[in-house]
């Protein structure tokens, strides 16, 4: 229920879309949002969409691995790129991706490389707590009377970037993503009075 | 790039189908296919119903199968009309059956909330709202494209955003109601809306790939052929 992590699946074998997809599934907060069936189609998508994971099938990446990985972390820098090996593919261009799954993993293997994958990011707050912390609930509150990310900087005299980023873990603790959903629990959890919102 | 051919297809019994995806029970209302078709294949149903096999099988395709991509052939020889229809009836559905039904219950949780319940009920208003809109939008901006077949359209990023931003609010509200609300209140109806809203979140997801792997390449196939002209 929290979150889901958003995956971009670039995969063309129905076996594998429904293997991956189903696995990906029972791992509980990831969601295989869309599946593309080669790299071209993929960054059309990246414009206007961001999913935290993209997952490529080496047949399909082939031998533009550089390219395409630039190409994506251009568009989104905080975006993870897995290569799902399928074929035989050089070390040097597997390491360039910043993980791999081979279809020879067990369900707990998929699980732990995904989660390093994206730990870089959690890892930074230092913070396994999945109570809000001090900090946290500051922009909660001003978030729920309504402020935007630039009033909340000042007030609380951080960056812009601070603040997106304690929003984006409050999200992820709370599993909330919307302005208004935050500030209900906001209320629920009296860190606000309805005065004070809207 | 359809990669196989279609697992459902015309031969195959229509109450077949519906055991192997259950959730398809909701495309025949859509196309005005009544219940009681005992053993008939799903090609003597769509015949005897004037609805278009070849339109039924793709979206009950695509609703089925993750894997599923429609090959461009079949995109072009969609009744435009036809499936404008169906998502319609679709948007209607959603409304005044699930959205509604949901309403009622979240009203008689958020009785029980003291004043966070009238938040929760104008958080829901909200939500329904966004819908409505959203729905409206198709309505009246992408569907007459496909019926009148003159008119071009630029998708804006703004669209599959508007399906990511109300599927997060229904999130939320699950979130809500389940982890964040106290446990004294009604806890059997909040659990009954659980699965309601789960249910209705599943279908809208599969009613948002129908428009991304059909609708939008439909539209963008008139439009080459516009420009074409």
């Amino acid at each position: 229920m929290a979150t889901k992590i958003k995956i971009l699946l670039i995969e063309n074998s129905p076996i594998l879309i429904e293997g991956t997809s189903n696995i990906l599934r029972s791992l509980g907060n990831i969601e295989i949002s869309k599946v593309v069936p080669n790299c071209d189609k993929a960054l059309t998508l990246l414009t206007g969409y961001a999913p935290s994971i993209i997952i490529a099938d080496t047949r399909l990446v082939g031998y533009q691995t550089a390219q395409f990985i630039n190409t994506c972390k251009e568009k989104n820098t905080s975006i993870a790129i897995v290569a799902l090996q399928t074929n035989f593919i050089s070390q040097e261009q597997l390491d360039l991706f910043d993980g791999t799954i081979s279809i020879e993993d067990n369900i707990q293997s998929i699980q732990s490389k995904l989660k390093t994958v994206l730990s870089p990011e959690t890892e930074k707050e230092g913070n396994d707590n999945f109570d809000l912390s001090i900090r946290e609930k500051e922009v909660l509150v001003a978030v729920a009377k309504g402020k935007t990310n630039k009033e909340i900087a000042d007030e609380l005299n951080i960056s812009i970037h601070t603040v997106m980023t304690h929003r984006k873990n409050i999200t992820g603790k709370t599993g909330i993503k919307s302005i208004s959903g935050l500030t209900v629990y906001a209320l629920i959890n009296n860190l606000v009075k309805q005065e004070e919102v809207n | 790039m359809s990669n196989y051919s279609s697992i459902f297809h015309a031969d195959i019994k229509l109450a077949d189908m519906l055991n192997i995806n259950p959730q398809l029970i909701l495309m025949l209302p859509r196309f005005n296919i009544g219940l009681g078709f005992g053993e008939k294949r799903v090609e003597e149903v769509c015949q005897q119903n004037n609805v278009p096999v070849n339109l039924f099988l793709l979206l009950c395709n695509v609703y089925t199968f993750d894997s599923y991509i429609p090959s461009q052939e079949e995109i072009n020889q969609i009744d435009g009309s036809i499936l404008v229809k169906y998502l319609k009836e679709s948007h209607t559905y959603y409304l005044d059956k699930r959205l509604s039904h949901i309403g009622k219950h979240i009203e008689k949780i958020a009785l029980e909330c003291g004043n966070i319940g009238n938040i929760l009920n104008s958080f829901y208003s909200e939500y329904v709202e966004e819908v409505k809109n959203h729905f409206k939008f198709e309505e009246e901006k992408l569907f007459p494209t496909l019926l009148n077949k003159t008119s071009s359209i630029d998708f804006s990023e703004d669209f599959e955003e508007s399906h990511s931003s109300i599927e997060d609010k229904l999130t939320d509200l699950t979130n809500i109601i389940i982890k964040y609300l106290p446990s004294d209140i009604l806890p059997n109806e909040r659990i009954g809306v659980w699965f309601d809203i789960s249910q209705v979140s599943n279908d809208l997801k599969k009613h948002d790939i129908v428009e991304e792997k059909i609708l939008i390449p439909f539209i963008q196939q008139l439009n080459s052929k516009k420009n074409g002209n």
